[in-house]
């Protein structure tokens, strides 16, 4: 019996110790090696026009600056930068609405063949009608097989990351462009000779028209039909009027009529969702019930991009091929293939055995033992925000002082390596710390619990438990909604947190009631106090997008309920400002000052982009979308 | 044998119904609104509703049922709008690979059961009695997914034995063509040998995973059931009548005590199909266990409701067989 006994201790032993070693690192816990380093700010230095213009005519179309493995060096240790693309926004002011598109943009590397670049999915490979779809991986599969008119000038920063610079637009399917003097139309030049994928035909103005098109009027109206709008193309409601407003002129010039001007409709069209089809072929894949050929765009892409699709193996992978009469030039890697890895602890496993080049979603917790295993992590600070709202036109949160007390207790520093180790910066306000017009000396919050216990005492908070919404799928939300409870309890108030599960958060923070006009009524979230996230929170990194998009009265992603006549007011006025004015940055700033004060919201932290690859890899790219473009991703062997 | 099949398929017929009927009510009163999870945080209320009338969600309940009874009767479980495929297609391309998992799961799981539930009754208080009662102590505690992560880390990371955890074929590797879906028997019976090396390294450490779990209850049910077997009459008059080794223990001993081992492995499979999600996700095996949570994660009425058939099906014919199994072991059990 002793031998027994001695044989399940063993047993048990080695049990605790492959316990010890193989949880899934998904879960939170305390570090317990030191947390990388906290984001220094690797700024990209800020054009003017009249720079850009230098360096256009400095440039030779043929003698395009080609972005080869040498230009891209491989930064062995750790990297982490800050993707501020910010600048004088496309200047306005004396009529001049946006740059001169740049010569096109440089050709990838030379191509290789059977060069396959692997990535691992978290989940199943979605949609792949990118005109159809917001969402990350549909996105990136729709940014390689398509192209848009419009791209940006990307620029290498010191740790070999490609930033979009949003200062410097380049012609991608356009050539160039002119508006006329108020800004409120633009005629494009397009490129000659660009060819479809699997059928070889042109690519015309036509197909912009019908691709356009499609998008206002698809019944299931989501990708571009917002893209339009949001830069005036029509009125939500008076989608039809897209006839009226875009214009063939012949087969490669095209006007866009815009109901007023925006300071932003070049950075919008070059969206990933906001892309050109075969109409030619698509025209002919619709039916009575789908006109729009949804169906046929299941499972084929009618795409000029520098990609095709070859295979689609649903929940398993997709596999795009290298298209070698690309009009830039063909792409360095034969092939792309994107496979579903569902557990994050077998990414970064498979990532570290150089089984796959690239992992979507390693844990934070992983990132120091894959960095010691040869792995590149790069981590990108972009406009992603991690927020928790107050509602504040409900008890008790109606009370500012609440919400002030609130927004002191939380420990903005702790949570950087606590929680995201290192993999965050501070941000703080409305307007994230990368977008244009953002106050670095805005009233921001500290963390002082004798402050938050002063508002407390001045507020009517009568000692109810808070319940704190979470959708509990999301990355970091339950992490965060434990360090709120644990501090507010510092200082005396109860926390609840609430799981829920995505489909039924979203329910609740987008639930409306249909029988009133006012958009705050309508507005019946019942959870009065919630955790949000905005992974790659604008795609347009502009002011007047985000708070369009998240902070106006009745703006989309509003749903707080949060208003202040003030803060509209000045949004307002800093609409009508050209971006160079410097009185449009004043109203931003006002803004911001306005919205700490009235604080509606507890801006936690602005979680980086995390990139996991092998260290063979190079030419990765950042843009405010988040949604890499493989064209110049090069791999060395 | 013949009418019994029939009468229990029949059987099958209201209890389907009612399954579909519980199935939908659950799936519409899941928390979660689809039409609000395609239009995307930056629809408006109205697009939302514009949506909701496209899906047919803005019908009566009993509409919206007899809609999905009227598919059901074609064969169309309707369309998920989380893969824009239609739910038949989805799980035509899922099951083989649950399926498979499934088949050799259990194959390991008897394999390692019933001969060690014998031994350990035959054995009684012996060493290797107190090792079998070890294997179904961590069988029981040691949850199969938690078996998963140990198995990839000792013999893909540590040992470099097993392929990578990326589903049924490595990275790269084209599936057999085969009318099956089985990847394993496909390969084998069209002689793709790489393929079909490669499948079987692949299922292996999924098979051990899942099947580790379901050793415990099949090894403890043959042990007792042997025990009871070796200690009544007609055995011991087996032994008095000279009867020893092999020919007392499979012909005698074995098919008497497995009657409830039958029974137990079809439960368990029905489960394990079901079951199978985190197993699946270790090992990104792309099968429908995965399908089902990703469903119930985004809401996806027709998907989820799709499964819910599925399991329900499963389940029926796994009792079906189990039935006609026993009939075939135990004289005493009369088809009727």
């Amino acid at each position: 019996m002793r031998k027994i006994s001695v044989w399940i201790t063993m047993l048990l032993a080695l049990a605790l110790v492959a316990a010890a070693c193989g949880g899934d690192a998904d879960e939170p816990g305390e570090p317990d090696t030191p947390a990388t380093t906290a984001a220094p700010t690797a700024t990209t230095e800020a054009m003017d026009d009249e720079e850009a213009m230098d360096d256009e005519e400095a440039m030779d179309d043929e003698e395009e600056m080609p972005i080869d493995e040498e230009e891209m060096p491989i930064d062995e240790e750790e990297v982490t930068t800050t993707a501020a693309v910010v600048g004088e926004e496309l200047a306005g002011g004396a009529g001049v609405c946006a740059p001169p598109s740049e010569a096109a943009p440089p050709r990838g590397v030379a191509p290789v063949d059977g060069l396959t670049i692997i990535k691992a999915y978290s989940g199943d490979v979605p949609n792949i009608d990118p005109r159809l779809n917001f969402e990350a991986r549909g996105s990136e599969l729709a940014a390689n097989m398509y192209d848009q008119l419009i791209t940006f000038h990307l620029e290498e920063n010191e740790d070999g990351v490609l930033l979009a610079d949003s200062t410097r637009p380049q012609g991608l399917l356009a050539e160039g462009w002119e508006f006329n003097d108020d800004c409120t139309s633009v005629t494009f030049t397009l490129r000659q000779g660009v060819k479809f994928n699997h059928t070889g035909n042109e690519m015309t103005a036509q197909d912009v028209k019908w691709s356009f098109r499609r998008a206002a009027l698809h019944q299931d109206r989501v990708g571009g039909w917002f893209d339009h709008a949001v830069i005036a193309l029509y009125d939500y409601g008076n989608e039809e009027t897209i006839d009226d407003v875009i214009t063939v002129i012949d087969d490669y010039t095209i006007r866009f009529d815009f109901l007023y001007p925006t300071p932003f409709p070049l950075h919008v069209l070059s969206n990933a969702g906001v892309t050109v089809y075969d109409s030619a072929v698509l025209s002919t894949k619709g039916t009575t019930s789908d006109p729009w050929a949804r169906e046929f765009l299941q499972t084929t892409d009618t795409g000029t991009g520098p990609f095709y699709l070859e295979s689609i193996e649903p929940g398993v992978q997709v596999t795009l091929r290298r298209n070698d009469d690309y009009f830039l030039g063909p792409a360095q890697a034969e092939r792309v293939i994107l496979r579903v890895i569902p557990d994050a602890a077998q990414q970064a496993a498979l990532l570290s055995a150089g089984e796959i080049d690239f992992a979507e979603a390693v844990p934070v917790t992983a990132i120091p033992e894959l960095r010691s295993q040869g792995v590149k992590v790069t981590t990108v600070g972009g406009n992603n925000q991690a927020v928790m709202y107050m509602n504040p036109t409900r008890s008790p949160f109606d009370d500012a002082n609440l919400r002030k007390a609130i927004s002191y207790a939380y420990p903005y520093d702790e949570v950087l390596e606590g929680v995201y180790f290192g993999a965050a910066s501070r941000g703080g306000g409305p307007i994230p710390s990368t977008t244009p017009t953002f106050d670095p000396d805005a009233p921001f919050y500290t963390y002082d619990l004798d402050k938050a216990r002063e508002h407390l005492e001045a507020s009517s908070y009568d000692g109810q438990t808070l319940q704190l919404y979470i959708d509990g799928t999301l990355a970091f939300a339950p992490e965060l909604a434990i360090v709120v409870q644990a501090s507010l309890a510092q200082i005396g108030i109860d926390v609840e947190i609430v799981r829920l599960s995505a489909g039924d958060f979203q329910e609740n923070v987008f639930a409306e009631d249909g029988t009133k006009t006012d958009p705050l009524e309508a507005r019946i979230n019942p959870m009065d106090f919630f955790l949000f996230y905005f992974g790659s929170g604008s795609w347009v990194n502009e002011p007047q997008y985000h708070m369009e998009l998240f902070w106006e009265v009745d703006a989309y992603a509003m749903r707080s309920n949060y208003s202040n006549t003030l803060v509209t007011e000045k949004l307002e006025a800093a609409k009508l400002l050209s971006p160079a004015e410097p009185e449009r940055t004043q109203l931003y700033e006002e803004v911001q000052a306005l919205m700490l004060e009235d604080a509606p919201a507890v801006w936690l932290a602005e979680p980086h982009l995390i990139v996991a690859s092998s260290q063979s890899i190079g030419g990765f790219i950042w843009r405010p979308d988040q949604i890499n473009r493989y064209y110049y991703v090069t791999k060395s062997s | 044998m013949g009418s019994f099949l029939l009468r229990r398929l029949v059987a099958l017929i209201p209890i389907l119904i009612g399954v579909t009927m519980v199935a939908f009510l659950v799936s519409r009163g899941l928390p979660g609104d689809p039409a609000r999870l395609i239009a995307g945080m930056q629809a408006s209320g109205g697009e939302v509703e514009a949506i909701r009338a496209s899906l047919g969600l803005d019908k009566p309940l009993y509409h919206q049922y007899w809609i999905y009874m009227q598919g059901l009767a074609q064969g169309d479980l309707g369309e998920s709008i989380r893969t824009g495929f239609s739910v038949v297609e989805d799980i035509q391309n899922r099951l083989p690979a649950t399926v498979e998992m499934v088949i050799f799961a259990i194959i390991f799981a008897l394999a390692v059961a019933l001969p060690l539930g014998v031994w350990a009754a035959v054995r009684k208080g012996k060493l290797i009695d107190k090792f079998c009662r070890i294997i179904s102590t961590m069988g029981v505690a040691i949850p199969d997914f938690w078996a998963a992560l140990i198995l990839v880390m000792i013999f893909f990371v540590f040992l470099g034995w097993a392929p990578p955890p990326v589903g049924r074929l490595d990275l790269g590797a084209v599936a057999p063509d085969g009318p099956t879906g089985f990847y394993i028997f496909d390969s084998l019976v069209s002689g793709q040998w790489a393929t079909f090396r490669n499948a079987v390294a692949h299922v292996i450490l999924p098979m051990v995973s899942l099947g580790f779990p379901a050793i415990a209850p099949i090894m403890r049910l043959t042990r007792n059931a042997t025990l009871s077997v070796l200690n009544s009459d007609y055995i011991a008059f087996g032994r008095a009548a000279g009867l020893r080794g092999a020919p007392l223990y499979l012909k005698y001993v074995l098919r008497n005590s497995l009657p409830g081992a039958i029974t137990m492995t079809g439960l368990i499979s029905g489960y394990m199909i079901g079951g199978a999600v985190l197993i699946e996700r270790v090992f990104s095996w792309p099968g429908v266990g995965l399908y089902a949570y990703n469903s119930l994660e985004r809401t996806d009425h027709a998907a989820i409701q799709g499964i819910v058939l599925l399991s329900a099906i499963t389940y029926l014919l796994v009792f079906l067989v189990v039935d006609l199994v026993q009939s075939m072991v135990d004289p005493r059990v009369r088809l009727k």
